[in-house]
């Protein structure tokens, strides 16, 4: 316990444990003369395991902070270690391959490849990858996946003939197949009614359990807020103290 | 298959309008490239074949000298018409017949008028082997030249109206000419006068006896030309024996230069061989430029190929602009969707360049079959059988699937390009 009460007090020391360690994040979008200010000085930290939601009303920077956590952006200042790696100085393909192996992501509006089906959409993390993936192998574990989400009977559709919850169980077991240290989800159920909505956070809470993965959920809807374990509040590019 | 071939070709069925388009523009272009260069090529090998089988000979051996001489005395440059010499010819390989000539000019007079002719002295047992079609048109009522000849002509028709001299009717046509009607002459007789000078310079005179008048689709030949026995001329011209000309006819035309350097290294230095191209070099600058033409039509229609398919593809890259983010989200590289854009480009590129290919040919085989009738009737009668070759066919479809690739580096670029967040924002 002392051990811990040091951290948090020598700022400049990073966390072991955290998966995600951000000290001082700042992003400004540059819009011609005019320039946004998203993140104005984010300090926040996601142990492993754990289920957070960050929460926030519209335009509060929610995913501006997911995609810079997600490698998709990078910062204008401030730090960012993902699992203890300052990741803010690799170049382009080197983010692709930490995404590719180290997070999953599920989007508000899915974001499925509409040309492949179920379970080719769920295997294209892997088969993308420089070595030579055992197909067969991989093949057993998307059938174990999609039996988890439960969209055994549904592996051979394309996207456009599911319904939005199930094009969202595709997403999550895409997320997940490459046993990633992180998912993060921004505003996966904005698009769901609020039974399918339900359905899909308790999909992802019971995977966050049984997979042991980090989960990082942004949404601007409160209701959600009693799931969460731990809930970080965000508001004009900053987080509110608890 | 690898996951990325499998992401574009299924790209290209998605929206088959699209790819049905590119692929449309692809095969018409291809195959009006064929087409076109197959009756380019079957025009040229008629206008060659027409002037080499009519008049030159593929090939012609002088005196060394001759070629660059021919305004002073051409018939200095005579030499020894013998047996031996032809023999020595036509053992050559690929050497199908020669014959000797004498080209001379002189005066021709009926008595009352006379004018310039040039003469084309022919050995006449010899001259059809070489030269098929050496009659050419004459007018109804000629008849051709007999080896057993010696006093007699053909001359131009126009030659002959200003001379008012004509065959006289009645007597039977031979040989292969066309015959074709001509505006009636004033018929005075058929027998002329002709003058001409001998290699040292002593003029000397022979009457003969005009057979046929000859029609052609050059003005200067109806008006000048004239063909007679070569022994009328060795005769007139002191020239017993000898010739200016061995004309030589080859087995086939396309390997025109191989015969042309065996003959020449045969026969040494004393002769030189000149080929139809250098004989008449204006033939050789038609066949050149009409290449030319279409060479820049072909890239032309190339280039516009490459700008639809360049155009679709961006078309494609925007649409798809999401897709792009996501499968960036996912870890894709740059590179990996660069393969999948620049595939989905040479895929096309392949089929509608196959498909190009299958088309042309068969366009190409059925007007080769067919025949385009062309020339103007007993002149240049005859049919144009289109035709390509083997390099040429693999040279279009290569360029055909080179400009579709080519076609897909830009859009693949812009896709690849893209940045993450923006893609994913986009609609
Ligand atoms: N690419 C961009 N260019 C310019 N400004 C941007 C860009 N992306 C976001 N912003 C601005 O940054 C701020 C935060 O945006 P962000 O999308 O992170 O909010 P959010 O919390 O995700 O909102 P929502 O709940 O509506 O999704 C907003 O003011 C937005 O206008
Ligand atoms: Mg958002």
């Amino acid at each position: 316990m002392a051990n811990t009460e040091t951290h948090s007090t020598l700022t400049n020391a990073p966390n072991a444990n955290a998966i995600i360690d951000i000290r001082d994040l700042r992003k400004v979008y540059q819009l011609g003369k005019t320039s946004v200010e998203a993140l104005r000085g984010v300090n926040f930290e996601v142990s492993e395991g754990e289920f957070t939601v960050v929460l926030g009303p519209s335009g509060s920077g929610k995913t501006t902070l997911l995609n810079i956590i997600g490698c998709l952006d990078r910062a204008t200042s401030g730090t960012y270690r993902l699992d203890g790696e300052d990741v803010s100085q690799r170049d382009f393909n080197e983010l692709a391959e930490v995404r590719n192996y180290k997070i999953g992501f599920i989007f508000q509006n899915f974001n499925l490849i509409p040309v492949l089906n179920v379970l080719e959409n769920i295997e294209f993390p892997c088969l993308v990858r420089k070595e030579q993936q055992n197909r067969a192998e991989l093949r057993e574990r998307v059938r174990a996946l999609c039996a988890e989400v439960g969209l055994e009977r549904f592996m051979k559709h394309r996207p456009d003939e599911l319904s939005g919850g199930q094009r969202q169980r595709v997403a999550i077991a895409r997320a997940l197949i490459t046993q990633p240290r992180l998912v993060l989800a921004d505003e996966p159920t904005a698009n769901l009614d609020s039974k399918t909505s339900d359905q899909i956070l308790e999909l992802m809470q019971r995977l966050n359990r049984q997979h042991d993965t980090t989960f990082l959920f942004a949404t601007h809807d409160p209701r959600v807020m009693d799931l969460a374990r731990r809930t970080v509040r965000i508001k004009d590019g900053l987080v509110q103290p608890d | 298959m690898n996951i990325l071939f499998q992401v574009a070709l299924r790209n290209v069925f998605r929206n088959r309008r699209r790819s049905l388009f590119t692929l449309s523009a692809l095969v018409v272009g291809l195959a009006v490239v064929l087409m076109i260069t197959a009756v380019a090529n079957s025009f040229h090998r008629f206008s060659v074949e027409n002037a080499v089988n009519a008049k030159l000979g593929a090939l012609q051996i002088h005196r060394s000298g001759y070629m660059n001489n021919l305004s002073l005395n051409p018939l200095s440059f005579k030499f020894e018409y013998s047996r031996d010499l032809l023999e020595k010819i036509e053992s050559v390989r690929g050497v199908k017949a020669a014959s000797g000539r004498i080209a001379f000019r002189g005066l021709v007079s009926n008595g009352r008028n006379q004018a310039l002719f040039f003469a084309n002295a022919v050995d006449v047992s010899r001259e059809e082997k070489v030269c098929p079609r050496w009659l050419g048109a004459l007018t109804l009522g000629s008849s051709a030249l007999l080896s057993t000849d010696s006093a007699h002509a053909m001359v131009g028709h126009e030659l002959a109206r200003s001379l008012s001299v004509a065959p006289r009717a009645g007597v039977p046509a031979e040989g292969d000419a066309s015959f074709i009607e001509a505006a009636p002459v004033e018929v005075a007789s058929d027998t002329l006068n002709l003058s001409a000078a001998s290699p040292e310079g002593r003029q000397n005179a022979v009457d003969v006896q005009v057979k046929a008048t000859i029609r052609s689709l050059l003005p200067i030949e109806e008006k000048r030309s004239m063909v007679v026995p070569l022994s009328l001329a060795q005769s007139l011209l002191g020239m017993a024996g000898k010739v200016t000309e061995i004309a030589v006819a080859v087995d086939e035309l396309d390997e025109i230069s191989t015969v042309q350097r065996e003959l020449q290294l045969v026969l040494g230095s004393e002769y030189e061989v000149s080929s139809w191209a250098d004989v008449q070099p204006f033939l050789r600058d038609i066949v050149f430029r009409q290449r030319v033409m279409i060479a820049i039509v072909s890239v032309i229609l190339f280039v516009l190929v490459l700008f639809v398919i360049a155009n679709t593809m961006t078309m494609a890259v925007f649409e798809r602009t999401r897709e792009i983010g996501t499968m960036l989200s996912v870890g894709i590289k740059r590179g990996q969707i660069q393969t999948i854009f620049f595939s989905e480009a040479l895929f096309v590129g392949v089929v509608g360049g196959f498909i190009g290919l299958v088309l042309g040919l068969v366009g190409v085989l059925i007007t080769h079959r067919i025949g385009i009738p062309f020339g103007s009737v007993g002149f240049e009668r005859g049919i144009l059988r289109p035709f390509l070759t083997l390099e040429f066919v693999v040279a279009a479809f290569c360029v055909a699937v080179l400009c579709s690739g080519i076609a897909g580096i830009f859009p693949a670029k812009r896709a690849a390009g893209m940045n993450p967040v923006d893609a994913l924002r986009s609609n």
